[in-house]
């Protein structure tokens, strides 16, 4: 047999929740079997951190100390995947890029221990790093987790699922959230989550992040004969991947000026 | 003034530091941090409506989404006069259940089990405790079912909100869980039984604050008012008179006392206050093990993390047998009285009691809101712990190399498991002789 694959797993600022997802796998002892666990902080006592083959990396940049780290964990893999919304897509802690710092800071934090901190507009790692790979959602899809892991280690490439969720629920019959008047983020949203919360009557939050060939002046136009205003999407849309979503609207809308 | 710093010590949620200070042999001064980013969840969830909140505050944390979960909607209910039925309290109860029987599991065989035996993790302790290694995943595994079968999914539950759940899952599939939790019943009494079994060191803090939350009836969840060992009693509504919450320089974590004192909650406060509304079985275990209970010895609370298991997946059980749950309408509030609104919940997660306090506007939109984690309450504790008990290590073995002296170190700050994800990463020590 090949030599094992030296993995490290890690997490910057963030809940936990993806790291913790691998330890709850149900193959968790046939991945650590299959693999060389150089590096995991959360779960091991001594780590090795250097000449890693892949890091599996949580958590999204929030100060000058997590950017420290990213680019030393990325200095030292052969391979980084995103693991889960905040590293992919800055999650729920990246909603201040769309509200007035000033007043968060002031209200929670005293100004000197803030300086201290040295705080950053909370960014997905790719916006300082090269990612190889995204394992996508909040918290990370356990069965995407382990496509991408019996891939690396059968030595096949990890393509990204490149449908939106509403293919999904249309496979599964699932009626149409929108339809009923919900305000659901499922057609400008990556699929391949099982349509986990549509299928439990709950719309699609867009935890996985934009996808690629969304088209969100069509999208704007079913909201709105819906009765669904801008202003209620704008803010849904901020809550998982609002930086993402926002560069998208922002390229379509620049495309749409060139072409007329 | 020597400066020592030691990187890295793991098996803790999130990202702490701590900083000691010896003078002439002596622990003078222990500081735990939080070096943790910080997230302002209080802050970004303003301006948005009540049905928007508790998705984005369960990702404060991922060990105890469940919590953070009901204790969002319990808020939000509280402050917009919806009255939650039976059945949904019931369902709530199974949801924060299962991440109970998760989260202590993982912490107490994960994280604290390889420091009794000797192991710096669980893989490598799996080579001679494989069994154990696997109880524990089995546990784990049936404690994620209950709550996917519950919350929709393990982590961050979506099917849970304000006024009611989205879904209500079929009866064969209640049937096959409660199955699951029946067999495991003996893998956590071994659990108890080895836990019991584990030296652990000699060590009082006889003036202990002991918080929790209690009710007549039961072993306390969701409901109750505050009570301490030594008389505090105060409902919810009342915590900001009793609680204080204050900043420490350097750390992204607040600190909280009560009435100036430091104070201990979660597993071994809550069996500490309410012993006798253990289910029947884990009161025979006591007895059969000769636990002795009450104690200050804060390395039992691993010991009573176990005894919560069984506690628990009894419960679980019990509420299963009963149960004939059916799809009911979800509750919406009224804004019709035009008033601003305000609602407190607290409730007893993995680690302690949480506290969130949501006020809205006229129109359900949030205006304000103040979250306590049990970590914040706990760090203080943990600050005076650590220092009495290096301070008897110290007087009995001036000469104690450093190396083991972190060991111990470690060891407490996993008893308490703390979570510095809600309030730490690499915990780092820092050592500073004078």
């Amino acid at each position: 047999m090949n030599k094992k694959l030296k993995v490290g797993i890690y997490g910057i600022t963030g809940c936990m929740g993806c790291q913790l997802n691998i330890l709850y796998q149900k193959e968790l002892l046939e991945i650590l079997d299959a693999v060389d666990l150089k590096s995991f902080p959360v779960g091991k006592e001594y780590n090795i951190h250097k000449n890693l083959d892949i890091v599996f990396l949580e958590g999204v940049v929030v100060n000058k100390e997590d950017l420290e780290e990213l680019k030393e964990i990325r200095k030292n893999t052969k391979m980084l995947v995103a693991i889960g919304a905040c590293a992919t897509d800055g999650c729920v802690p990246a909603i201040k890029n769309f509200i007035d710092n000033k007043n968060i800071e002031l209200s929670v934090y005293e100004k000197e221990e803030l300086k201290k901190m040295q705080s950053l507009d909370p960014m997905p790692i790719d916006e300082f790093v090269k990612v190889d790979h995204y394992i996508y959602g909040c918290p990370m899809d356990k069965t995407e987790f382990l496509q991408f892991m019996k891939n690396i280690l059968f030595g096949k490439a990890f393509k990204p699922y490149q449908k939106p969720i509403c293919h999904e629920c249309n496979l599964r019959e699932r009626g149409c959230l929108l339809e009923e008047g919900v305000e659901c983020l499922g057609p400008v949203t990556f699929g391949n989550c099982s349509v986990m919360c549509p299928q439990e009557n709950y719309p699609c939050v867009g935890c996985r992040g934009p996808y690629d060939d969304a088209n969100f002046e069509a999208y704007f136009q079913l909201l709105e004969s819906k009765g669904i205003p801008k202003k209620t999407i704008f803010a849904h849309l901020n809550r998982f991947a609002g930086v993402k979503f926002k560069r998208m609207m922002d390229k379509e809308m620049e495309e749409r000026e060139t072409a007329h | 003034m020597k400066k020592i710093t030691l990187n890295h010590i793991t098996k803790v949620e999130g990202h702490a530091e701590v900083n000691i200070q010896i003078a002439d042999g002596i622990v003078d001064q222990c500081h735990v941090h939080s070096v943790e980013g910080a997230r302002h969840f209080e802050s970004i969830i303003k301006g948005r409506k009540y049905d928007e909140i508790t998705l984005i505050t369960s990702r404060i944390c991922g060990i105890c989404s469940c919590g953070h979960t009901i204790a969002s909607i319990q808020a939000i209910e509280n402050a917009l006069h919806i009255e939650s039925t039976l059945q949904t309290r019931l369902l709530r109860e199974l949801v924060t259940i299962g991440e109970r029987i998760r989260s202590h599991a993982s912490h107490i065989y994960f994280f604290s089990l390889p420091d009794y035996l000797g192991y710096g993790n669980a893989v490598e302790m799996a080579k001679e405790y494989g069994q154990e290694v696997k109880d524990c995943l089995e546990i784990i595994r049936v404690g994620n079912q209950l709550i996917e079968l519950v919350g929709g999914r393990d982590m961050h539950p979506f099917v849970p909100v304000a006024g009611g759940f989205t879904k209500i899952s079929k009866p064969k599939d209640f049937l096959r869980v409660k199955k699951e939790l029946t067999k495991i019943l003996p893998l956590i009494e071994k659990t108890v039984t080895l836990f019991a079994g584990l030296s652990v060191p000699d060590y009082e803090k006889p003036d202990t604050v002991f918080l929790s939350l209690e009710n007549q009836k039961t072993f306390p969840l969701h409901t109750g008012k505050i009570i301490s060992n030594t008389g505090i009693e105060f409902p919810p509504e009342q915590y900001e008179e009793f609680i204080n919450e204050y900043f420490e320089k350097g750390s992204s974590a607040k600190f909280a006392t009560i009435k100036g004192k430091e104070f201990m909650t979660g597993a071994l406060a809550r069996i500490n206050n309410d012993e006798d509304k253990l289910s029947p079985r884990v009161k025979k275990l006591i007895q059969k093990l000769n636990i002795k209970l009450p104690s200050a010895n804060l390395f039992l609370n691993n010991l009573a993390q176990a005894l919560e298991i069984l506690h628990w997946t009894d419960r679980a059980v019990s509420i299963l047998e009963k149960a004939d749950f059916k799809p009911e309408p979800i509750k919406k509030p009224d804004f019709k009285n035009g008033k601003e609104r305000r609602g407190i919940s607290a409730i007893e997660v993995p680690r302690g009691i949480l506290f969130h306090d949501y006020t809205f506007t006229k129109d359900g939109i949030l205006k304000k809101a103040n979250i306590i984690t049990p970590t914040v309450q706990n760090l203080p504790d943990m600050e005076m712990n650590l220092k009495t008990y290096l301070n008897q290590i110290l007087k009995k073995e001036p000469k104690k190399p450093k190396e083991e002296l972190v060991l111990e170190i470690e060891k407490m700050v996993r008893s308490f498991d703390p979570c510095f994800s809600c309030s730490t990463h690499f915990l780092k020590i820092n050592w500073t002789e004078k």
